[in-house]
């Protein structure tokens, strides 16, 4: 039965689709409002002077980094409750701690490639005029690592869109699990790639923003 | 203005000054040649709080950057009264070191507003500046579209901003194309004109000799030479400046 076989089935299935679109699209907005800025901790105490510091936040970005997302999500979703006593076992807020960790590690370390690329002669110069570390850290380096690094997190960007599927291994019911139920329940393939499309278009907006921020951006250099 | 005593200051195992000692009074001109290597850099690097002695002591219009302990170990005070004592103190790169991400008016106004000079004074102050070094129409541009001649009179006067009582300059010029660098030469000679304080490294000879009240020659981390550029660079000039004149090509 495709669901393409009356306009009521294939109503259903885009219902459907929309509706896990939704979550897709909370797990993403979630994600970026909490690993960007935290990404930018992240990066600071890897850049820190203090070795046990730096240390400690390499061992973090390793396990991020080298170990699979999903398998994050499933540690989170488990130990969570454990760890904060009372908290109910919550899918979208397990997803959402284990991708903002696990996407933190992605940035800081883009971050961190951002500031060291700016050359020293900024610094340098803001200090001989008075700034303070401060100061020359949020008025010189850090608004020319924005530019900088822009085209790496438009790619961090991009793969979170379709990394969102990866909450389905929690039964988060988000736009893959929506698609693989349709398909199922249908004996198709035509919902999943119908989730491909909005997938692509989700990053077609993506792309279209960065596209706009790099322009926004190139008033100088 | 500017004392500094017994410098010494290494990179690992490559000691760097080997002892410098240097003052400036208020009004003079004082160029620094040497071959390079020399530690000139390094030298004005200590003084603006870049790099920090292993030993000696600095003093800045009377007021210590580090000063020199019992066991002779420079001792620094805290970063913030540090960043007091320099405040006379200006500082021109080689490489200019221009924000890219300001316009030109904004190189000059920034660091003025951060000491809290209000927004409207210090972009009056800004645009005098740009006029005196001739750079009136560039005020809403962006470094990029500055060539280095012009990058390095608006480092200049990004560092007049604030109001040095001591400007330094390492190596102002050698950035820069035989053309472009009289342009910068120019705006220096006109400030050595006004009796400004300044210490001026540089590998311009004859400049040197025009500008400045006293010429030192820095070799190896030691000041080998130093009087006025009459005597230092006259004919009874010292071995050790007639070997690094022949050296360096006029
Ligand atoms: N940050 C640094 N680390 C290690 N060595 C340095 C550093 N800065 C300068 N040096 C070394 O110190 C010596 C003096 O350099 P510098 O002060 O730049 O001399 P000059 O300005 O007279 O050419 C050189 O041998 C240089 O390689
Ligand atoms: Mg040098």
């Amino acid at each position: 039965m495709s669901p393409f076989a009356s306009p009521a089935a294939l109503g259903n299935l885009l219902a459907q689709l929309l509706d896990g679109s939704l979550t897709t699209l909370r797990i993403f907005a979630w994600t970026l409002v909490l690993s960007l800025p935290l990404g930018l901790i992240v990066a600071l105490g890897r850049l820190s002077r203090r070795r046990w510091l730096a240390g400690l936040v390499s061992f973090y970005i390793l396990i991020m980094r080298g170990t699979p997302l999903m398998l994050q999500i499933i540690t989170v979703h488990f130990i969570l409750p454990g760890i904060i006593p009372g908290m109910r076992i919550d899918r979208f807020v397990s997803t959402i701690v284990a991708f903002a960790l696990n996407y933190a590690a992605y940035f800081a370390e883009i971050y961190r490639g951002g500031i060291q690329s700016i050359p020293v002669g900024q610094a340098e110069a803001a200090r001989v005029l008075g700034f303070t570390r401060a100061q020359t850290f949020l008025r010189i380096i850090l608004p020319q690592t924005l530019k900088r690094i822009l085209q790496p997190v438009s790619n961090e960007v991009i793969t979170l869109v379709k990394d969102t599927s990866l909450a389905t291994v929690i039964a988060v019911g988000e736009l893959f699990r929506a698609a693989k139920n349709e398909s199922s329940r249908t004996a198709s393939i035509e919902p999943l790639f119908i989730a491909g499309v909005f997938y692509l278009l989700m990053n077609l907006v993506v792309t279209c923003f960065f596209h706009w921020s790099e322009k926004r951006l190139s008033y100088y250099q | 203005m500017l004392r500094a005593e017994n410098l010494y200051k290494r990179f690992d195992d490559l000691a760097v000054l080997n002892g410098v000692s240097l003052s400036v009074t208020r009004g003079e001109v004082v160029a620094i040649l040497g071959a390079s290597g020399g530690g000139k850099s390094t030298l004005l690097r200590c003084l603006t709080g870049l790099e920090r002695v292993e030993r000696g002591g600095i003093a800045i219009g009377g007021r210590a950057l580090c000063a020199a302990g019992p066991d002779g170990r420079a001792v620094y005070p805290h970063e913030k009264i540090m960043r007091q004592v320099l405040r006379p103190v200006g500082l021109v790169f080689q490489g200019f070191n221009l924000f890219p991400h300001f316009s030109v008016l904004r190189n000059l106004t920034e660091a003025q507003v951060l000491l809290g000079r209000p927004q409207r004074d210090a972009r009056e102050k800004a645009l005098a500046l740009l006029h005196k070094v001739g750079l009136s129409d560039k005020a809403d541009q962006y470094p990029y579209q500055l060539s280095g001649g012009q990058s390095q009179r608006v480092a200049i006067a990004r560092a007049l901003a604030l109001d040095p009582d001591l400007l330094c300059f390492d190596e102002p010029t050698s950035a820069l194309d035989p053309r472009l660098t009289q342009e910068v030469l120019g705006v220096i000679r006109a400030l050595a004109a006004e009796r400004r304080t300044m210490l001026v490294v540089t590998h311009e000879v004859q400049f040197a000799r025009e500008v400045s009240d006293r010429v030192i020659l820095m070799q190896d981390g030691v000041v080998l030479d130093e009087g006025t550029p009459d005597v230092v660079l006259g004919k009874d000039a010292s071995l050790a400046m007639r070997s690094f004149l022949g050296a360096e090509p006029q």
